[in-house]
Parts: structure tokens; C-alpha cells; sequence
């Protein structure tokens, strides 16, 4: 087969046709080159230090109130309860109380049980001599 | 005043014996070195001269040891003397049995200026030793005496007040609820309770040390030791029946 590959023909440049209306004004100043505003950039300027510092400060607020321990609760003093005592029973003393017979019991029993209280039942001077009893003569 | 000027001179008499038993037990100490000292040379040298000077301090112990007993016995007699417990009859017992023993250190002393010769002397001092088991229960005895004496004061003073305490309550008896006087039979059945096991310690007690013996010196003191032991028990049997006494009173006190 006889084919020929064809190449795609290019478009031939076309003058840029004249605005309508005017004559053809100069071309536009070169614009100045765009240079990209990186943080960097920013925290150079004086206001990005004063703003960085607040920020830091902020924060650092922000985690020394988070993380503190709270203040302990001040001690408030109970007070300490009064033992209460049981009232003793008012007892209404009997007739014979007051008579002296009964006095005269009440005083001799306590007078024998301080007597038993300090009873000594063995006199030390009693304790017999110790004695080696045989000569021993070989 | 007039109490006191009794006892004085009463108490002087113990305290008189037991100075002289003291000053005794001196003297018996120094005569004892002394022939320990002696018969020691003796035994070392077998001289002469150490023979007769052990003999001679071998007489002087001897002697010595039986004015120390008989000063012994006289205090125990001057204690049983001061002794308001006692009745006259157990007081005559022990003072008889006091008064054999002094008999017999007596003719014990009156053999030893017989002795002559080391044999005599151990021979004489052998009389003793084998005597003074008998000698030594009597002593023991004497004293669980005197500590009898001691309780029996006491009791007779608790009959007094228990004897008194039941005369008021017959008495009174009207001036109490019913319920009040069953509380009051309940103590005094209690105190009658408490004074029968005194009595019964005490019982026992007078039986053991009218049998007071032993084959030793150990074995005797072994036997007073239990009397001294059921002496306390009593005397605590004594003070609980007390105790109950007072319970009693504050319970005739109060009329609820």
C-alpha cells in the first residue's frame, strides 16, 4: 500500500488585528516579579514578633491554668463534739439512810474493805535463819 | 491515847525480840566465817595448832547457832503474845510447841562444852541436823499460825458488820418494794455464799498445817508455800463477801 504519512499542517500566525476603534496602544509595563508571602516572611516584621509573642503567652496562660493543681481547700477547724454524759439518775434515797445504824454500817464496811485492800498475810521479819547445817569435816 | 499506851509496850516486845534475833543472826554469821576459816587451815596443814584452833571455833558456831534459834523462837512466841486473831486454846498450841523446841536447844548446848575433840563436835552437831526437819515444820507452822491469827481478825470483824447489816435489814424490811427486797436476799445470799468458801479455805488450811512435814527443808517450805497460797485465796474470798457488803448498803440506801 502506498500511504504517505501526512504530517498535520501547523496554523500560520495571524497579525493581531487592531483594536477597533483606536490605534494600536504600547504594550503594558513589565509587571514586578510576584514573590510568594511565606509565614517566615511575616514573623520577620516587627508586628509578627509582638504577634508571635502573644500568641506564645496566650497559650502558655492557657496551659499553666489547665494544668495546675488546684489550691488545697483551706482546713476549717471542726469542731470537736462534747461528750454529752448521761445524766446519773437522781435517786431517791430511802428512809433508813438518814438513820444512824445505817450510817454506822455503811462507814464500817468501808473501813474493812480498805482494811483487806492493804493486808500484808506474810510478815518478812518472820522468815526463818538460813543454816549450813553439817561441819563437813573430812 | 489510852489504845496507845497499851500497844506500846506490846509492840516494843516484838520489836525488842526481833532487834535481839537480828544482832543474833550477826553474831551466828561472824562465828560461822570464823570456823570456816579454821576448819579450812585445818584441812590444809593437819597441824596442831590448826586442829585446836578449828575445835575451838567449831564450839563457838555451835554455840552461836543455838542462841540464834532459840532467839528465833522467842520472836515467833512475842508475835503469837501480840496475836488478837488466834483463840487462847491454838495460841497455847503453838506457844507449847515453841517452848519443846527451846527445851530442846537448851540440853542441845548444854552438851556442847562436853565436846572435845572434832568427832565429838560433829557428833553433837549431827543431833541437831537431824532434828531440824522437825524443828523447821514447827517454825512453818508457826507462822501459817500467826498468818491464821491475821485472817481471823478480819473475819471477825465481817460476822460483826454482816450480823448488823442482816439485823437492819429485818428491821426495815416493810420500807421496801418487793421487787427491792428479793435484790436484797439475792446479796445477802451471795455473801453467805462468799463466807462459806472462806470458811471452807480456811478449814483446809488449819488441816494442812496441823500436818505441816516433809523428808526436807525443800519439801516443808514446798508445803507452807501451798498453805500461803490458800491463805490469799481466802483472804480474797474475804474481800469479795465485802464488796458484797457494800453492794448490800448502797442497795438499802435508795429506796428505788
Amino acid at each position: 500500500m502506498d500511504q504517505q504519512t501526512t504530517l498535520p499542517q501547523q496554523p500560520t500566525p495571524q497579525p493581531i488585528p487592531p483594536l477597533a476603534g483606536g490605534l494600536p496602544s504600547a504594550p503594558p509595563p513589565p509587571m514586578p516579579p510576584i514573590t510568594p508571602i511565606t509565614l517566615l516572611s511575616r514573623l520577620k516584621s516587627p508586628y509578627g514578633v509582638i504577634a508571635a509573642i502573644l500568641v506564645v503567652l496566650v497559650i502558655g496562660s492557657l496551659v499553666f491554668i489547665t494544668t495546675r493543681k488546684p489550691a488545697p481547700a483551706p482546713i476549717v477547724p471542726t469542731p470537736t463534739p462534747t461528750p454529752m454524759p448521761t445524766p446519773t439518775p437522781v435517786r431517791q434515797p430511802s428512809s433508813i439512810a438518814t438513820q444512824s445504824a445505817f450510817l454506822s454500817l455503811e462507814a464500817s464496811v468501808s473501813t474493812l474493805a480498805n482494811d483487806l485492800n492493804t493486808l500484808t498475810l506474810q510478815d518478812p521479819s518472820l522468815s526463818p535463819p538460813v543454816l549450813d547445817l553439817p561441819l563437813g569435816f573430812k | 491515847m489510852l489504845v496507845l499506851l497499851v500497844a506500846l509496850p506490846v509492840k516494843a516486845s516484838s520489836q525488842q525480840a526481833y532487834q535481839d534475833y537480828l544482832y543474833q543472826l550477826d553474831v551466828y554469821r561472824q562465828t560461822y566465817t570464823d570456823f570456816a576459816v579454821a576448819k579450812n587451815e585445818y584441812e590444809k596443814f593437819k597441824s596442831l595448832t590448826s586442829q585446836s584452833a578449828a575445835l575451838t571455833k567449831t564450839i563457838g558456831m555451835l554455840t552461836q547457832r543455838d542462841v540464834l534459834l532459840r532467839a528465833y523462837l522467842s520472836l515467833l512466841n512475842e508475835k503469837l503474845n501480840e496475836d488478837r486473831g488466834l483463840s487462847q486454846t491454838e495460841k497455847q498450841l503453838y506457844q507449847t510447841v515453841i517452848s519443846n523446841e527451846i527445851t530442846f536447844l537448851a540440853e542441845h548446848a548444854g552438851r556442847i562444852p562436853s565436846i572435845g575433840s572434832l568427832d565429838d563436835a560433829t557428833d553433837v552437831s549431827h543431833e541437831l541436823e537431824s532434828h531440824y526437819n522437825v524443828l523447821h515444820a514447827s517454825m512453818r507452822r508457826i507462822i501459817s499460825g500467826v498468818i491464821l491469827g491475821t485472817l481471823a481478825i478480819q473475819s471477825k470483824q465481817f460476822d460483826t458488820i454482816a450480823t448488823s447489816a442482816k439485823a437492819l435489814v429485818a428491821v426495815n424490811r416493810g420500807v421496801f418494794t418487793l421487787d427491792k427486797q428479793a435484790i436484797i436476799d439475792r446479796w445477802m445470799l451471795q455473801i453467805d455464799n462468799k463466807r462459806n468458801l472462806y470458811q471452807q479455805k480456811i478449814n483446809a488450811i488449819n488441816t494442812a498445817n496441823g500436818k505441816l512435814t516433809g523428808n526436807s527443808i525443800d519439801d516443808i517450805d514446798r508445803n507452807f508455800t501451798k498453805i500461803l497460797k490458800d491463805a490469799g485465796e481466802a483472804k480474797q474470798y474475804l474481800t469479795e463477801a465485802t464488796s458484797y457488803l457494800g453492794e448490800l448498803v448502797t442497795t438499802l440506801k435508795y429506796q428505788d
